[in-house]
């Protein structure tokens, strides 16, 4: 793969990537100051500033690889992911040192999974290099792969009964130093998952996108084909039901219809998922007993002084109230990156970082940043339309819809209009499992705007 | 610098949002062009797929491994051929189309269906078309490409 001329040079993606590194320049410089807690204003000193030059050169030196691998990739999906991933570190160095006990090395370690992500999209990226049709014809190994995973962490929780009441089961600690490396495997089974239901739709298109039989007036759809999505879907619901994940439930659930739109064109798929949909969710409310309290924590009222309700906000929906609060103290323009006080909010820094931006970068901060998260969409999607094969078209399209809907979810749930889940916002949250399998998603998708381009 | 550290914190408050937007506005600029380039370049390529030219369309029936959605219609030049090769009025990427593998003429108010010495061969109806002469097409008619179930199918209609 040689060097084709300073034309093929990906001169777009460097000037895009121009501003995100300013911006974390400002951002650290901010940080450092805040920190110093002195009325003049003196020069930040080289090594404080270390994590910011790391980020910088991580990421200059991956558009050089990218430019070495892969030059006629999308050359705008990376300066956004980029921005995106700043802002975590930035809120991650932001909040480590606040947090109640203080986190210090926050920063650090979510610098250091930003780098293994990097890695790890270059790697999909070299893994991909006879190109991307060989995953389709592993459909089931890589389902049955991120099945097990999963099913690991499961049965462990079963067997050695660790922490039954813990928010979730999803964890697996991988050795490593310090106590283990916690894990989240159920990031990559959505990928998995993916993969699988890409490739099985791409097949049976045309099947499915004719008719089914009728059930009188209705029409059903065509069930010998359905039978392994249906399957799939119910092991993997099953799965997270298991591990008290029904967030990525319904992420689960909302790809795999989007997909199978995507593949069919016919509404009828939605339609009869949104009832089935609709069922499940009628059952886990009459089951689970802490579904019940996130839907009822949602209608609750923070403003009010009636004892019962009181008794509530000081309970269950603490966290949901003071994340609505520190939105709120944010205002138009935002409090200022480390001028606030968002470890007010119980596990600020993982499920809600959203109201943590919201507080300290103000409306103005929170617009932008859902613009860049549609930018991000937007991009996905135009690779898939432009993609040459069936295949490549449904991949692109049911990652891309992962960022979408998972975005949409938890952004929903710090706002209040959606009962809370434990589902991590892209790149800006902080945790490495997340981290890393959205790289993997980003090096798919680069991979994917190379293939059979001109 | 004499400057009172709120004050420069302020004025960081802002850059630091700033930058954002700024950004935003650069990848608009980006997707813009983008846009334009690729609306233009489509827009001459098919050079208006809603309006009937009079000659008539080809409806896909099956469209096997190819990205397209049974129902969707291509127009018909006076000289159409269909291949593998990236000359071809309409592309097909599979290793059982030829490069060139069947070609649809208009003349005498009538279709011409004729292959093109291809591998798998083409039918219209069921039968083969031989490879250089012409065979006559109506509505209706349903044209096959590759080995026998096809590779794709297509409807002629106007």
């Amino acid at each position: 793969m040689m060097f084709q001329g300073i034309h093929r040079y990906r001169w777009r993606e460097l000037q895009l990537l121009l501003l995100p590194c300013l911006f974390m320049l400002t951002g650290m410089v901010m940080l450092v100051l805040v920190d110093s807690h002195s009325d003049k204003v003196s020069l930040p000193t080289l090594d404080s500033l270390v994590p910011a030059i790391g980020v910088i050169a991580a990421l200059l030196v991956t558009h050089i690889l990218l430019t070495v691998l892969l030059p006629q990739a999308d050359q705008v999906l990376f300066p956004i992911v980029g921005l995106l991933s700043i802002f975590g570190v930035l809120m991650a160095l932001r909040l480590g040192p606040a947090l109640n006990p203080p986190a210090d090395n926050l920063g650090s370690k979510q610098l250091l999974w930003l780098l293994l992500g990097l890695l790890c999209c270059l790697l999909t990226v070299l893994f991909t290099r006879r190109g991307t049709l060989w995953i389709s014809r592993y459909k089931y190994t890589f389902a049955a792969f991120g099945i097990l995973l999963v099913g690991i962490s499961l049965v462990r929780v079963f067997t050695t009964h660790i922490n039954f009441d813990s928010p979730t089961h999803d964890e697996l600690n991988l050795p490593g130093p310090g106590g283990g490396i916690p894990f989240q495997p159920s990031e990559l089974l959505k990928i998995c998952l993916v993969i699988f239901f890409a490739a099985y739709v791409a097949e049976n298109r045309e099947i499915l996108g004719e008719g089914g039989p009728k059930l009188g007036f209705i029409p059903v759809p065509p069930l010998k084909q359905f039978g392994p999505l249906l399957l799939m879907l119910g092991m993997a619901l099953v799965l997270f039901v298991g591990l008290r994940e029904l967030g990525l439930a319904l992420l689960i659930f909302g790809i795999f219809l989007a997909m199978l739109y995507l593949g069919s064109g016919r509404f009828l798929y939605v339609g009869w998922g949104v009832v089935l949909f609709a069922v499940g969710a009628l059952i886990c409310y009459k089951l689970f007993t802490y579904v019940q309290a996130r839907v009822t924590v949602v209608g609750i009222n923070c403003n009010a002084t009636d004892a019962a309700t009181r008794q509530i906000i000081l309970g269950p929906a603490y966290q949901i109230c003071q994340g609505l609060i520190a939105i709120g103290s944010g205002g138009v323009f935002g409090t200022g990156l480390g001028l606030g006080t968002p470890t007010n909010v119980p596990a600020v820094q993982t499920d809600y970082v959203f109201a943590a931006v919201a507080e300290e970068f103000g409306l103005l901060g929170v617009m932008a940043l859902i613009g860049l998260y549609i930018m991000l969409v937007h991009r996905g999607f135009r690779i898939a339309a432009n993609a040459k094969t069936a295949f490549h078209q449904l991949l692109a399209g049911g990652l891309t819809a992962i960022f979408a809907i998972q975005t949409m979810i938890i952004i929903a749930g710090n706002l209040k209009l959606f009962p809370l889940t434990g589902i991590p916002l892209p790149f800006i949250t902080y945790g490495g499992s997340s981290l890393i399998a959205n790289y993997i998603i980003i090096g798919l998708l680069l991979r994917i705007s190379a293939t059979d381009t001109a | 610098m004499n400057l009172q550290l709120d004050q420069f914190l302020f004025i960081l408050r802002i850059v630091l949002v700033a930058l954002i937007y700024l950004f935003l506005i650069q990848l608009i600029f980006v997707v813009r062009r983008d846009l334009v380039r690729m609306s233009s370049g489509s827009g001459a390529a098919r050079g208006g797929t809603t309006a009937h030219k009079g000659l008539g369309y080809l409806v896909v029936v099956k469209p096997g491994p190819m990205p397209l959605r049974p129902g969707h219609r291509i127009d018909i030049e006076p000289v159409t051929t269909i291949g593998r090769g990236p000359t071809n009025t309409v592309v097909l990427e599979d290793s059982r189309i030829s490069s060139e593998h069947a070609r649809i003429t208009y003349h005498d108010r009538q279709w011409w269906v004729e292959d093109m010495g291809s591998r798998n061969k083409t039918f219209l109806n069921g039968t083969q078309v031989p490879a250089g002469q012409g065979v006559p097409a109506r509505p209706g008619d349903l044209l096959v490409l590759g080995p026998v179930d096809g590779v794709v199918t297509f409807k002629f209609g106007v």
